[in-house]
């Protein structure tokens, strides 16, 4: 299993603040850490993922030892089992907006699969190197970007902080590939459009997460010119990366969503359901949840449309998620799960679209129900404790009570309209 | 007016029912890594001034009130 190029020994592999390792260090420091870890244990590994050269050292010697490694998120909230595939290399945790994280065990075959389709698709050998902010607890960071990089031989820039991106633009040479979701390219097109020279020096701008809006791609274009953008589906259950559209398609400012990489085959079932089958299919989720793979097919959740050239678009979800900053959140379960917390009273949960973030989260809380008054910021504290939530695009409003329609039954469409004034 | 130029930056920068109390902690409106890596490029745009990033000071963007003391700190009039 190689996951470092070779050709490259003297390049710089991975770069952090003032910290930089050579392909040929990294690869000694991995099997200095994996002789390490085949003296201690054989069992799963947990690791906490942290964009930094250390924690990518350790998850290297893991998978060249061929242990199996949990990587979990900062927030640590996964309860995993310990009982695992026997196959599994790795686990990622799927966003938890609810607690209720799902563990998803890939083979060995299923990153490399993806690896190598990722760096087709995505042409990632033209690049020189990469700019990484995206957590490496997310397959989109680590399996998407990470070890595709370190693949081809890109030196990969890591942070945690996205105020670097202002630095990373005012410095002489500015990282090729950049990588992100939609919320991010909002933030980033504003930011770059202050450092037009920099933001030339782009090759590749690579989104993932949830599909680039029409606006959101021309305006990438326009912002990048010398930059292939490309807009790219996946889910962790997929290893992730399932399609993708470049900028030089004549097809890339609408709102297809992409083409198959790799060796995906597709179908749609009767109800418009996409399912994939293919080498980067998962093992399985870890014990007592129920598979999304039947004979051989992932169901993904999405319904879609595919052309008769291949080219996919999505449609929108079976069940009730949206996505908020490229995280997928299921509305029922997170309602429900607010509801459950003790000394909030009645909860109701609305999504309104959302030029950032996608989606915004609208918490209406009844104050005759809470057993004492809470102010916002107590709220705030106590969906922190319970739940995993992109806080950023949370808003809570509190009311005396929560609008019922005739039936008695909560009025939903009231609840719309006061979200107008902050839309 | 400095409250005001801040609050209009705020807003563009995607931050949302910002509330009339100047020490309200910005977080709730939604500033996040993100949104202030952005703030603090358009308040050295609006302002023609060098934020210091290096290390970042993020107490200094908890609030409006905090943003506008830090803003005089930088010598903005």
């Amino acid at each position: 299993m190689e996951f470092l190029a070779t050709d490259l020994q003297h390049k710089i592999a991975l770069r952090h603040n003032q910290d930089e390792i050579s392909f040929l260090e990294l690869q000694r420091e991995v099997n200095v850490a994996a002789a390490k870890l085949r003296s201690t244990s054989s069992k799963l590994l947990e690791l906490q993922a942290e964009n930094t050269i250390q924690f990518i050292i350790q998850l290297l010697a893991a998978l060249s030892n061929q242990q199996p490694v949990a990587v979990v998120s900062k927030m640590g909230i996964v309860n995993h089992q310990t009982s695992y595939d026997p196959n599994a290399a790795l686990i990622l945790f799927t966003s938890a907006s609810t607690g209720k994280a799902k563990a998803v065990q890939l083979s060995q075959q299923n990153i490399m699969a993806n690896c190598n389709a990722v760096i087709k698709s995505l042409n990632f050998t033209a690049a020189r190197d990469q700019f990484l902010f995206l957590p490496l607890s997310y397959s989109f960071g680590l399996l998407g970007q990470l070890l595709p990089g370190l693949m081809a031989g890109l030196t990969t820039h890591l942070t945690e902080n996205f105020i670097d991106i202002k630095t990373i633009l005012e410095a002489d040479s500015v990282p090729q590939m950049w990588s992100g979701v939609p919320s991010h390219w909002h933030a980033i097109l504003r930011i770059a459009q202050l450092y037009p020279l920099a933001a030339q020096q782009l090759t590749h701008v690579i989104s993932a997460g949830a599909s680039l809006t029409i606006e959101l791609r021309t305006q990438l274009i326009k912002t990048f010119p010398n930059a292939v953008i490309y807009n790219n589906y996946g889910l962790t259950e997929a290893s992730p990366r399932v399609l993708s559209l470049s900028s030089n398609s004549p097809l890339f400012v609408s709102n297809h969503v992409g083409y198959p990489v790799g060796d995906w085959e597709l179908k749609l079932s009767r109800e418009q359901e996409l399912y994939i089958r293919g080498s980067q299919v998962m093992l399985g989720y870890g014990a007592g949840e129920q598979s999304p793979v039947k004979n051989g097919w992932l169901h993904t959740g999405d319904i879609a449309e595919i052309t008769e050239e291949g080219l996919v678009s999505i449609l929108g979800r079976l069940d009730h998620s949206v996505k908020v900053g490229g995280e997928k959140v299921n509305l029922d379960e997170l309602e429900q799960a607010v509801n459950r917390i003790p000394g909030v009273g009645k909860v109701a949960l609305v999504a309104i679209p959302d030029s950032v973030y996608e989606m915004r989260l609208l918490f209406f809380f009844e104050k005759t129900t809470m057993p004492h008054p809470l102010s916002i910021e107590q709220i705030y504290e106590k969906l922190e404790e319970s739940i995993v939530l992109p806080k950023s695009a949370t808003f809570i409003q509190i009311l005396e009570t929560l609008p019922l329609n005739q039936n008695g039954k909560l009025d939903r469409a009231s609840l719309r309209k006061m979200t107008e004034p902050i839309r | 007016m400095l409250t005001e130029r801040i609050l209009k930056i705020l807003e563009n920068a995607g931050l949302f029912a910002l509330s009339p109390d100047k020490n309200t902690k910005l977080v709730n409106s939604g500033l996040d890594s993100l949104t202030l890596a952005l703030l603090i490029v358009e308040l050295e745009r609006e302002f023609q001034i060098k934020i210091p990033v290096i290390p970042l000071k993020k107490e200094k963007f908890e609030s409006v009130a905090s943003i506008e003391s830090y803003l005089l700190e930088l010598g903005v009039k």
